[in-house]
């Protein structure tokens, strides 16, 4: 009965884990068919690494406007145009990041997973493109997943 | 003899913890930036600066790294670099440029909302990329 119990609640725990995960394409898959940033724009990539916490999934705004979800091991992109911009997720708690950007301008924004009182935070950090470029090699496209979740 | 601390304790604990959390915030002044001061002179960072703000992690800034002057605030002259992401990291993030007055750096400027975050005060060396190579 006892490795019965344990088998249920490590299979819990796995599912906990790995069960949101995204699913699309490799960021090296989905690279062939991203169109280069245009003159006029920026470009902010948005991903999560960790699979920490699986089951917090903001949404991710973007001045207030919800651009994706922050799926572990999942990336996405937004091309905006020169400006100043505040990043956020809320959980139980708003955990904002403000960046400008500049035309033709590529910045890297990684999603981290920190302990709140009763859920995690999501807490977005603008990162050194070294750093971004190879984290995202990590990543599955979890782009157009804004919208169809219930969460905050 | 062992007690258990009741459920609402913790509760209460984990608010106010919460709530130290939230409060622990930088004192930002408001700094408008002057860009008539800003220079094309690249500047070459010669050691390594690690830049603390009260309440905000670290900043590790790298040798080598190069810098322009963008502009200047009552604290000092205001530097950015393409080569390393500069950001005052405490409850939330802000993207900032490095305040550096009489070769020490002093604190942060913070770009999207134009205000000052003091640091400790580290001795820092900028040097005209090309001078001492």
């Amino acid at each position: 009965m006892t490795t019965n119990r344990v088998g249920v609640v490590g299979a819990v725990v796995a599912l906990f884990l790995v069960g949101g995960c995204a699913s699309g394409p490799t960021f090296e898959e989905y690279a062939s068919s991203m169109e280069a940033v245009s003159a006029d724009n920026g470009r902010i990539y948005i991903y999560r690494v960790s699979s920490l916490g699986a089951a917090i999934q903001p949404k991710v705004r973007i001045n207030e406007e919800v651009v994706g979800k922050a799926v572990p091991k999942g990336f996405f992109y937004v091309d905006k145009p020169p400006g100043q911009y505040v990043i956020s997720t809320t959980t139980e708690a708003e955990r904002n990041l403000s960046l400008s950007l500049a035309a033709g301008e590529e910045k890297y924004v990684r999603l981290e997973v920190k302990m709140g009182l009763f859920a995690g935070h999501v807490k977005p950090v603008l990162v050194d493109s070294a750093d971004g470029k190879e984290e995202l090699q990590k990543t599955k496209f979890a782009g157009d997943s804004g919208d169809d979740s219930g969460d905050k | 003899m062992t007690k258990s601390i009741p459920f609402i304790h913790l509760v209460a604990a984990g608010a106010l913890a919460s709530l130290v959390a939230c409060s622990a915030q930088q004192i930002k002044t408001l700094a408008p930036l002057d860009t008539n001061t800003a220079s094309d002179l690249p500047m070459v960072l010669t050691d390594a600066v690690v830049l603390k703000a009260k309440n905000a992690k670290e900043t590790n800034l790298r040798a080598g790294t190069r810098w322009m002057r963008v502009g200047s605030i009552e604290q000092g002259d205001v530097y950015d670099s393409n080569d390393q992401v500069v950001i005052v990291n405490s409850f939330d993030v802000h993207e900032a440029s490095l305040v550096v007055s009489d070769g020490m750096a002093v604190g942060y400027f913070l770009n999207v909302e134009e205000t000052f975050v003091e640091a400790k005060p580290v001795k820092i060396s900028l040097q005209a990329k090309g001078v001492g190579e």
